[in-house]
């Protein structure tokens, strides 16, 4: 994005009170909470909560699935965006396992927002997960915004 | 997620895959499986287990009167719990035992009833398009199909990416939002 792109960008941001980037969110991927997740998403294949398993099969040892990327994916966007918006689609690939033991950290920026004749705004990010400078996850969500809806409160 | 064949010497043993050639899966591009109903309606104690492991502080998920003010009927479930909802059980009475033939069992998506080459699977790619959050109350049926099978080699070996599409409906057959879900089975 070239920088007059980038200004305008966050002149239309700014009216909506929100920010170019979103904020930084980290969890540690301990097995407590894979075992949690689990119980929390109903994904029980065993990778995902059991390190043993996980080993047999090749891996490093247990990590997060789908659900867990997503999940947190949508508590980023939501206290990016706030209360008031609605998330419309989100995509993800799986660039790495997100792995026991390790610090997941998400975060993105806004790559586009597109104004509508109702007075609404889709606002397409940027996401991404990583853990150790490594990519866990890459992906975009379209979130939407209403007329009158505030930033996060 | 890793979904693998297992066999009688491992500690934990799931679920078989289904196998096949190449062949057949490609016949299955297009199938619809049966719909299944979620094993359980949307509630509270289940979208305030998601929002805890997360550490998601948001109270459109956990105070009504917070939801209500935002066009809500009562709290609402996040986006990205439709699969949670959607899912069947595990068990259920009339079953046989859940573990005489493996010890653990696949999440029930599919995925294991598509005949294939290979006896693992990882996830790739993830999508979901969304029209309405769930509210209390509301009960899912989903619906699931293969839509692509693209055949591929890659560093862990020879095998195909397959691409899962699930559409999500309420107790009144409105659609409230579809996924896609691509592993590589090799």
């Amino acid at each position: 994005m070239n920088t007059a792109d980038r200004q305008r960008l966050e002149s239309e941001l700014a009216a909506l009170g929100l920010p170019f980037r979103l904020p930084v969110l980290s969890l540690k991927l301990t097995l407590q909470r894979l075992v949690m997740e689990a119980g929390a998403n109903r994904d029980f294949a065993p990778s995902h909560h059991d390190p043993d398993y996980a080993r047999q099969r090749g891996g490093a040892t247990a990590y997060a699935n789908p659900d867990f990327v997503a999940g947190f994916f949508e508590r980023l966007l939501r206290e990016y965006a706030g209360p008031a918006s609605t998330l419309m689609d989100l995509g993800f690939r799986l660039k790495s396992h997100a792995l026991l033991g390790t610090t997941i950290v998400a975060s993105g920026e806004v790559a586009e927002i597109v104004r509508h004749d109702d007075r609404s705004a889709s606002i397409a990010v940027d996401l991404w997960q990583e853990s150790a400078q490594t990519r866990t996850a890459e992906g975009r969500a379209t979130i939407r915004m209403w007329p009158g809806a505030a930033g996060p409160e | 997620m890793a979904l693998t064949n297992g066999d009688d010497s491992s500690r934990a043993s799931v679920t078989r895959l289904r196998p096949g050639s190449w062949e057949e899966t490609e016949a299955y591009v297009g199938r619809t499986f049966p719909s299944v109903d979620g094993a359980d309606p949307v509630e509270r104690g289940s979208i305030r287990r998601r929002l805890e492991v997360l550490e998601w502080d948001c109270p459109l998920h956990t105070d009504p009167d917070f939801a209500r003010l935002h066009g809500y009927r009562d709290v609402i479930a996040p986006a990205t719990m439709l699969s949670t909802f959607a899912m069947p059980p595990y068990w259920k009475p009339g079953d046989p035992p859940m573990y005489a033939k493996q010890t653990a069992k696949l999440p029930p998506l599919r995925l294991e009833e598509v005949p294939a080459p290979g006896e693992r699977m990882i996830g790739t790619d993830w999508s979901l398009h969304f029209y309405r959050y769930l509210e209390v109350g509301d009960r899912l049926r989903s619906t699931t199909r293969l839509v692509r099978i693209e055949r591929k080699r890659t560093r862990l070996g020879e095998g195909a990416f397959l691409t899962m599409e699930t559409t999500y409906e309420d107790q009144n057959a409105d659609l409230v939002g579809s996924s896609r879900l691509t592993v590589f089975r090799f």
